[in-house]
C-alpha cells in the first residue's frame, strides 16, 4: 500500500494543477472530497487549512465532488462572483468572488448535511476529552463555535464545529474535522484567548457577517479515524450579564430539542427517531447558560 | 403496538413521533397512555374508566374530557 501523501507535501503548482484537471481529492474524516477550481483564493485556502490532511490519488473514490467557478460574462470585470456546484447542481446563489473560501466550506457542509444519511446529522459542535464526546447543538448566537474553538485550544479534540455525525449502526460519533468558522466578535475573542491558534484572512461582509476560519489542530487530523462515544449533550446559551447555570435537562425535553437540531431525522424516519432516543439515553443532558467565555469553560470542564 | 407512532417514555413525560407527518409531541405520560388506548382499542367505556382513575373526575366530567381530547388529537392527526 502506498504511503499516504499529505496536502502539505504537494507544491503550490501541483495543487493548482490538480484543482484544475481532475479535482484535488482530500480525505476529510469519513468523507473523500474532490475539489475543482481555478480560483486563486481556493488554491491558497487549501494548503493553509488542509496541509495536514491526506491527499488522495486521482483514482480514489470520492463521496462528494464540488466545483467553484468564477461567474463569466461582464461580471468577471464588474463585481466578480463565484458559483458553487455539487455534481452539477447549484444549491446557492452566487457570492462575491472574495468569499470563495467561505463558500467552499459552507458548500461542503451543505453536501454532507444533505447526503450523508447513513448518519444522524446534528447541527452541533462535537469535541472529545478522555474518550468522552461532548455534543454542543446550537442555534446561531448560542456561542457554539466560539466555545468549540476555545475548548479545542484547551486540549479537547475537535471532531467538527458544525455537524455531529452519529452512526445509525453503533451510535458512535465519527470525526470530520474541518476549519472552525468564527464570526464577528468571536474572531477577536478567540485570537486573544489562543494567540497561537492559526487563522486565515478575515472574509468581510458575508451573509453571516465577518468570517475567519481557524486551522484544525494537528491532533484532530491525525486521530480522524477514531470515533467517539457521546457522553454529554449540552445546549449552550450565551447570555450577557447572566449567571452561569449548568442544569440537568430531562431526557424527554432533550429529545424534543434534539429534533430541532437534527438535519435529517425526518429523512430517516423511524430509524432517525430511534437513533436520537439511543443518543439521549446514553448521554447526560444539560442546559447551559453562560455570560462569558471563562465561565463557559469552567462549566464545561467541570463535566470531565 | 401503534403502527403510525414511535413512543419513548421517560418517567412522567413521553415523546411521540408521528411517522406520517414527521411531527414530534411531548405529552405527560398519562396522556400518552390514553392515546395508545384510543388508537389500539378505542372502547368508550374503558377509556372513561381510565380517565376517571387518572384524573379523579366524575362520569360527566370524564365524558367531556374525553370528547375534548379526541377533538384535540384529531386536529393534529394523532387519532382518526
Amino acid at each position: 500500500m502506498d504511503e499516504s501523501l499529505l496536502i502539505s507535501e504537494l507544491s503550490h503548482d501541483e495543487i493548482k494543477k490538480r484543482l484544475i484537471l481532475n479535482g484535488l481529492r482530500i480525505k476529510m474524516g469519513c468523507f473523500n472530497i474532490a475539489i475543482n477550481s481555478k480560483i486563486p483564493a481556493i488554491s491558497k485556502h487549501i494548503p493553509h487549512f488542509y496541509g495536514a490532511y491526506e491527499c488522495l490519488n486521482n483514482e480514489s473514490f470520492v463521496d462528494i465532488c464540488v466545483d467553484l467557478k468564477a461567474v463569466g460574462g461582464y461580471r468577471k470585470w464588474y463585481k466578480p462572483q463565484v458559483d458553487f456546484s455539487f455534481d452539477g447542481y447549484k444549491p446557492f446563489a452566487p457570492l462575491p468572488l472574495s468569499q470563495a473560501p467561505a463558500m467552499l466550506e459552507w458548500g461542503i457542509n451543505w453536501c454532507v448535511a444533505n447526503n450523508a444519511h447513513h448518519f444522524l446529522i446534528i447541527h452541533a459542535a462535537i469535541v472529545e476529552k478522555n474518550g468522552q464526546g461532548l455534543i454542543l447543538p446550537g442555534t446561531p448566537g448560542s456561542g457554539k463555535s466560539t466555545l468549540c474553538a476555545a475548548l479545542v485550544n484547551q486540549g479537547w479534540r475537535l471532531l467538527s464545529d458544525e455537524m455531529a455525525l452519529v452512526s445509525l449502526e453503533d451510535g458512535m460519533v465519527y470525526p470530520a474535522p474541518r476549519p472552525v468558522s468564527l464570526k464577528n466578535q468571536s474572531i477577536q475573542i478567540i485570537k486573544d484567548f489562543a494567540p497561537d491558534a492559526i487563522f486565515g484572512d478575515i472574509i468581510e461582509d458575508t451573509l453571516k457577517g465577518d468570517i475567519a476560519h481557524m486551522v484544525v489542530p494537528q491532533t484532530a487530523v491525525t486521530s480522524v479515524s477514531t470515533p467517539v462515544k457521546p457522553a454529554f449533550l449540552v445546549y449552550p446559551h450565551y447570555q450577557a450579564n447572566s449567571e452561569q447555570q449548568l442544569t440537568v435537562q430531562p431526557k424527554s425535553r432533550a429529545l424534543m430539542t434534539l429534533g430541532e437540531h437534527a438535519f435529517n431525522f425526518n429523512v430517516l424516519g423511524k430509524e432517525g427517531f430511534d437513533s436520537m432516543v439511543r443518543l439521549v439515553d446514553q448521554v447526560a443532558c444539560y442546559d447551559f447558560t453562560y455570560p462569558d467565555l471563562d465561565s463557559a469553560l469552567t462549566g464545561i470542564n467541570s463535566l470531565v | 403496538m401503534l403502527k403510525d407512532f414511535c413512543l419513548q417514555q421517560w418517567q412522567m413525560e413521553t415523546v411521540i413521533y408521528h411517522l406520517p407527518t414527521g411531527n414530534m409531541y411531548l405529552l405527560p405520560s398519562t396522556y400518552a397512555d390514553i392515546l395508545v388506548v384510543m388508537n389500539d382499542a378505542p372502547e368508550w367505556g374503558s377509556l372513561i374508566k381510565r380517565i376517571k382513575a387518572n384524573f379523579q373526575l366524575d362520569d360527566n366530567e370524564a365524558d367531556l374530557f374525553l370528547k375534548d381530547l379526541y377533538a384535540e388529537y384529531r386536529k393534529i392527526n394523532l387519532v382518526t
